[in-house]
This record gives C-alpha cells, structure tokens and sequence, in this order.
C-alpha cells in the first residue's frame, strides 16, 4: 500500500489552490463520494489502483478525460478520475 | 500480464482499456465493436428482439441503461425510454436530469413516470412504511409500472440494462440459497405471458465495466453516485466477492453466469413452468396476479395517506437496525 494520501473532499480538479509552486503530485479525483485525493510520484494505473486498494474489475481510470488501460504510466501533471462501475441497483 | 505501451488487438493502435477476461486490449472503435457485437450475439441467441419490435428501455440515467438505450438505437430498433422518479432526494433528481439530457440531446422520446405526483408515495416512504429493504418496494415498483407502460404505449418488449455482473450476482444469491423457484426464472428473455410484456436483457454478455467504458467512450453523462439507499445491500456485496474471484481468474464470472444459462437453466425450465400458478386480473388495476389484489396495489395501501419520509430518516433508522442486529449476536 501507498503511503496515506492527502484527503481534499470537494476541490475541483483543475484548481491550483493559490499556490504559485509545481505540482508535485497528481490529483486524483474518487467518487461514491465525490473527493480528491493528492499522490505523490509516476505510477501506472494497475499501480494506482492497486496503491488504493482497489479492485481493477471494479474501476476505470480516465486520464485527462480519456480513458486508460491498466499499463499507462500516470504523471503528476495529469488530472486523473478513478470511476466506480459497481451498482447496487 | 499487459505490456507496457499496450496496443488494440485489432488495429495495434494505442489502447485505451484492459479486458483481463479477454486476454486483450482495444482502442476506443474496437471496444465500441465488441459491445456492438455481444449484444448483437445476446440478442440473436435468445431471440430478444425482432426487426421493426417497438422497444420500452427503462432507463434509470446510469449508465447501463443509457448505453443499452444508445446501442439499440445505433443498431436500427425503434427505442423509446420511460423514466421513473422515485423520490430519493438528490440522487433522484440528477438521475432524472441525466435521463432527460440523454434524450433530448439525441432526439429520443423519453417518457417520465413520478412516483409521488402519480401514486402519491416515494421509494423512502414505501421502505419505512413496509419496514423491508428500500430496494424491494423500488423493485416492486419499477416492474409493475414498466410492465404497464408497455401495455398502454403497446410496445413488443421492455429492456432493462442488467448486465453480467448484475445476473452473476442475482445467481450467485439464488445459488447460495438453493432457490430453485428463483433459479428457474432467472433468464435473459422472458416472453410476454398472460398480460405481461415481454422482456430482455441485452447486456447480459456485457460486464460493468465494459458499459461504463462504452458510455465514456460515447461522451454520455450518466449518474455515477451509488443510490443512497442501496448502500451495503448484498448484491453490492456478492459483487464484490465475484470480482474478487474474477481478478485470480479472468472469465469466471462469464462462465459462471453463461454457462448457468446454457447448460442449467434449460434443465429448470420445466419445473418453473409446471409451479407457475394461474394468473387473474388485479380487483384494483387490472394487472395479472395470482392474487385478488396486485403486489403493487397492496403496497399503495399501505403507504396511502402517509406523509413523505427523507432519506436519512430511513437510513438511520436501517444504521440503528443493523447495529442493534450486531450487539445481540455478540
């Protein structure tokens, strides 16, 4: 497991906070709820989702709003969504 | 184990998904054709439709049933959509926005049924007056007005947007419990019979995966927030136990389920329809029952004259229940 990321709930994605530094880790967006979570460091998606503790048969991850096989190598300039496909209904 | 840079099976072009289950990856025009084809296939092997059948998709406004909604119409079936609002706070309501922008964008005519302005209760309500699971009177509701939608706008068949892992978890249920009644009805199609419509399940071949895929590979909005009231009910959880095993072991949870409808049901066919009892017209509404009066028509009487329950009153009141349920065990 990764280190524990840094939990932001209800921060747009594209919002820079203010802060006049490099982003030095990518903001990844999570639902069911909707929350942001920063993570330092490339890794690819398989890593990602592992790193989450999340089961690959049960997300997809969209890149920069296209989608991304579980091989492509994430940075930390991308803006990344891990979307649940799992309903109870 | 998918290599680093992975390419589409199909033209060797950058993929965009893994499917472990497929032992492949494609490009946005290759899954798009291999969701063409399985429901193409779904729908030849069970003879779900046929060529000018006037086609009721009830649509929630996720994403199963908008991507059925849109491969049905891309394939040539004339497709209308019925929506229903179930009053679940704000989940209902961007469900229904979803539903409706869906049509409107694609010029689809998209029927709205409310459950509180036309029947005078809501999903909430009908759970705390019932004081059974939220999704058994939502359930209960869905089949009977989309059977009676069907009826009136004269429609050949419904479709609903279950997909493999809802028909794998629903069987995974029914296998635990050996039920045999349950097991013998659990089939893509079902015919028309006795004043229903006939229904069908085109996506049955498809994961979840695969359809969410489809959608964002469409550009189709859809709910993605659970509904607030299903949350930790089993079939999320038999899901969770089936995507596990599918993780070690790509394709068992296709096999589990297709193989269940070729090889098992056909063997309890013959007792599901030896145990089918007569059916007769509902006193109150006209629907077949086995009853006097409809499952739908004895729920109505029992939340007749209620006031509207919120959403966290029946949540918290299921919270206490589970926790009282786990101190008397310990």
């Amino acid at each position: 497991m990764d280190a524990d990321p840094h939990v932001r709930i209800g921060r747009p994605a594209n919002s820079t906070g203010g802060r006049l530094t490099a982003r030095l880790a990518m903001i990844v967006k999570l639902r069911q709820p909707t929350r942001e979570i920063e993570m330092p460091g490339a890794r690819t998606v398989n890593q990602l989702l592992d790193g989450l503790g999340m089961n690959r048969e049960s997300y997809l991850v969209i890149r920069n709003g296209t989608l991304a096989p579980g091989d492509a190598r994430l940075d930390d300039t991308d803006v990344i969504e891990v979307r649940p496909v799992i309903s109870g209904g | 184990m998918v290599a680093v840079g992975s390419k589409c099976r199909v033209c060797r072009e950058p993929a965009i998904i893994d499917l472990p289950r497929h032992n492949a990856n494609f490009c946005g025009e290759h899954l798009l054709q291999l969701c063409r084809r399985q429901v193409e296939k779904a729908i030849a092997d069970h003879d779900m439709l046929a060529p000018g059948d006037r086609v009721l998709v009830a649509v929630s406004g996720g994403k199963d049933s908008l991507a059925v909604w849109d491969m049905l119409t891309e394939l040539g079936y004339q497709a209308d959509g019925v929506y229903l609002g179930l009053g679940i706070g704000d989940y209902s309501d961007e469900s229904a926005v979803y539903a409706r922008e869906y049509a409107e964008q694609r010029g689809l005519r998209l029927r709205t049924i409310d459950l509180r302005d036309e029947y005078g209760y809501d999903i909430p309500t009908a759970a705390d007056a019932t004081r059974r699971v939220p999704c058994s009177a939502c359930g209960l509701s869905k089949r009977h007005l989309f059977d009676a939608a069907a009826r009136d706008g004269g429609y050949d068949v419904v479709v609903t947007g279950h997909n493999l892992d809802d028909e794998a978890a629903v069987l995974f249920g029914n296998t635990l419990r050996w039920d045999v009644e349950y097991l013998g009805r659990q089939l893509p199609v079902l015919p028309a019979r006795d004043g229903f419509p006939k229904k069908a399940k085109p996506l049955m071949r498809l994961t979840e995966r695969e359809t969410a895929a489809w959608c964002i590979v469409r550009g189709i909005d859809y709910q993605v927030e659970e509904c607030p009231m299903a949350a930790g009910n089993k079939h999320l959880a038999y899901k969770a136990a089936l995507n596990a095993i599918e993780r070690d072991s790509p394709g068992a949870k296709a096999a589990f389920y297709l193989n269940f409808v070729e090889r098992m049901a056909p063997l309890l066919a013959a007792g599901t329809q030896a145990a089918a009892g007569a059916l007769h017209s509902c006193d109150r509404c006209g629907a077949p029952t086995t009853g006097e009066v409809c499952a739908f028509c004895a729920l109505r009487d029992s939340v007749a004259g209620r006031p509207f329950v919120s959403v966290d009153v029946v949540l918290g009141r299921t919270r206490r229940r589970h926790g009282h349920r786990r101190g008397d065990a310990a």
